[in-house]
């Protein structure tokens, strides 16, 4: 056998094997928000039979660990998923991860605020009203700002390409 | 071998490769020498900050999320995670502010020199026209950071949207249900003003190639080096912005609180802050109708007839200065008032 023909075999039985291990899972829940606090009823199918898979919510700016979660026989599982009372209200994905890593099958979901608890002592929702408003704020949030090496290489190439040539060009009309 | 009365003589080439591959020739048709100063060249300069503001705007497109529940954390994930976020955004920001400070500039020299006398009208009105279409990428991309300062903007398209009715429907909430009103501003600050600027670009430019650069002197020069000097400065422009970009970056506000407006707009547009003061929301359709009606009627307020017309529309142009500075004052230095029923 060539080496060329031996090559396209090996990456053929590579990528059945990665198809083999991976197979498409899928992620299913009857509500696409939910509030933080709250469960969710969450259904897994096609799943690899009675290997443990770790559900995440993924966000744009944090990431929360939820729970293991092993699959029947059929691939297939259906349990009720807590979602932390501390996540931020936003567009999250619950992300279901195999033991190497890899993202076996996602969901998107909206997360919602908890609502206010209720006040049996028959207080005036007007006031909570109020108290919700007075935590507008007009000023700017504290944000941590870091910059890579190759940040501030990029931002000294822009900035002396830009000056340089612009200096280079005004000279030369 | 040859003979002596050769036909086809091959001459010497004398364009570079590239200038023939270009047609660059096209570009040393003569123009006054006067306009090589740096005041002709503030509406060139005004395309190199828009230049500059596509590719920063398109990039930032790329993790950007429109719709209301995912809008502020996107912008932070814009400054904090996504590479040379932050800068890019600054540089957004910054390329903002030289926008509205070229235009202002070219337009204040225009009108002071009264180079929208005839022939010249369709080229300023196309000016106006861009400057009504730069005003919006301003107050739309505003309310795309959605924080509580964001969140107030949108607020103000809705409140001016229900005050001007039919013709300002398709900024509420009620122009269709499909959709919120965030995603709507986001496509319009993304492709429709887009749209509308390099189309009136196109018209400008064409327009100036066609009737000439109105510029002092006799001596001439060609338009090559008005371009090649126009693009140096335009680039020095962006080292500057590159700079400030990094010592000055823009920040975010918190998430939004509906239901209060606690904040002030941009500066450039502090002056209608100012006058909802004074007007409450109709100020805000109020002011910059007056200001852009007024641009627009200057061609033909002025025809160029008597010097007598041409003074009164000047200073008519200076009160309105005066008037824009001292609302603008106000707004920024008097205390924070709501205007908008949120």
């Amino acid at each position: 056998m060539t080496n060329t023909k031996k090559a396209l075999l090996t990456g053929v039985a590579a990528l059945a094997l990665a198809a083999a291990v991976h197979p498409t899972a899928v992620l299913k829940s009857a509500s696409s928000s939910a509030e933080a606090g709250a469960e969710i009823k969450l259904l897994g199918e096609e799943f690899v039979p009675d290997e443990a898979t770790m559900l995440v919510l993924r966000g744009p700016l944090a990431e929360y660990e939820l729970r293991d979660v092993t699959p029947d026989a059929d691939g297939k599982f259906q349990i009720d998923l807590a979602i932390p009372g501390n996540v931020r209200p936003g567009q999250y994905r619950v992300v279901a991860l195999a033991a190497d890593g890899d993202v076996s099958a996602s969901l998107d979901i909206t997360i919602m605020a908890a609502s206010p608890a209720s006040h049996e002592d028959g207080e005036d929702e007007g006031h909570d009203e109020m108290a919700d408003m007075s935590g507008a704020r007009s000023d700017e949030m504290p944000i941590e700002r870091s910059r890579s090496g190759m940040g501030w290489g990029i931002i000294g190439l822009f900035v002396g390409l830009a000056g340089g040539g612009g200096a280079t060009l005004i000279a030369r009309s | 071998m040859r003979s002596g009365a050769d036909a086809h003589t091959v001459e010497e080439p004398s364009e570079s490769w590239i200038e023939q591959r270009l047609g660059l020739k096209g570009f040393d048709y003569r123009i006054p020498e006067g306009a090589m100063k740096p005041g002709y060249m503030l509406g060139g300069l005004t395309a190199f900050f828009i230049t500059l503001l596509f590719l920063t705007g398109l990039y930032m497109a790329q993790f950007y999320n429109p719709s209301p529940t995912g809008a502020h954390d996107s912008v932070l994930y814009i400054i904090t995670r996504a590479p040379m976020g932050d800068w890019i955004r600054s540089l957004h920001s910054w390329a903002a502010t030289g926008v509205v400070i070229t235009i202002t500039l070219h337009l204040g020299r225009v009108f002071w020199r009264r180079s929208y006398l005839s022939p010249r009208e369709g080229t300023w009105w196309a000016g106006v026209a861009m400057s009504g279409v730069l005003f919006l990428f301003l107050v739309t991309g505003a309310a795309l950071r959605y924080d509580q300062e964001g969140f107030e903007a949108l607020a103000h398209f809705v409140s001016g949207g229900n005050l001007t009715g039919i013709f300002g429907r398709f900024f509420t909430e009620d122009f269709t249900l499909s959709v919120p009103l965030l995603p709507r501003i986001f496509s319009i600050h993304t492709s429709l003003l887009p749209l509308a600027i390099v189309g009136l670009m196109g018209v400008h430019f064409w327009l100036i190639r066609q009737l000439g650069i109105d510029a002092p002197g006799d001596k001439r020069t060609t338009f090559r080096r008005h371009g090649i000097r126009l693009t140096g400065i335009g680039l020095l422009t962006w080292a500057l912005v590159g700079i400030l970009a990094v010592f000055f970056p823009e920040g975010l506000g918190y998430p939004a609180v509906a239901g209060v407006e606690i904040t002030k707009p941009e500066w450039p547009v502090l002056w209608i802050y100012g006058l909802e003061n004074l007007l409450g929301a109709w100020g805000m359709i109020i002011g910059p109708s007056i200001v852009f009606g007024f641009l627009a009627a200057v061609p033909v307020l002025d025809r160029g007839t008597s010097e007598d017309s041409g003074r009164w529309v000047r200073w008519t142009g200076i009160a309105f200065g005066l008037i824009i500075t001292g609302l603008w004052l106000y707004g920024r230095f008097g205390e924070a008032q709501q205007h908008i029923g949120m």
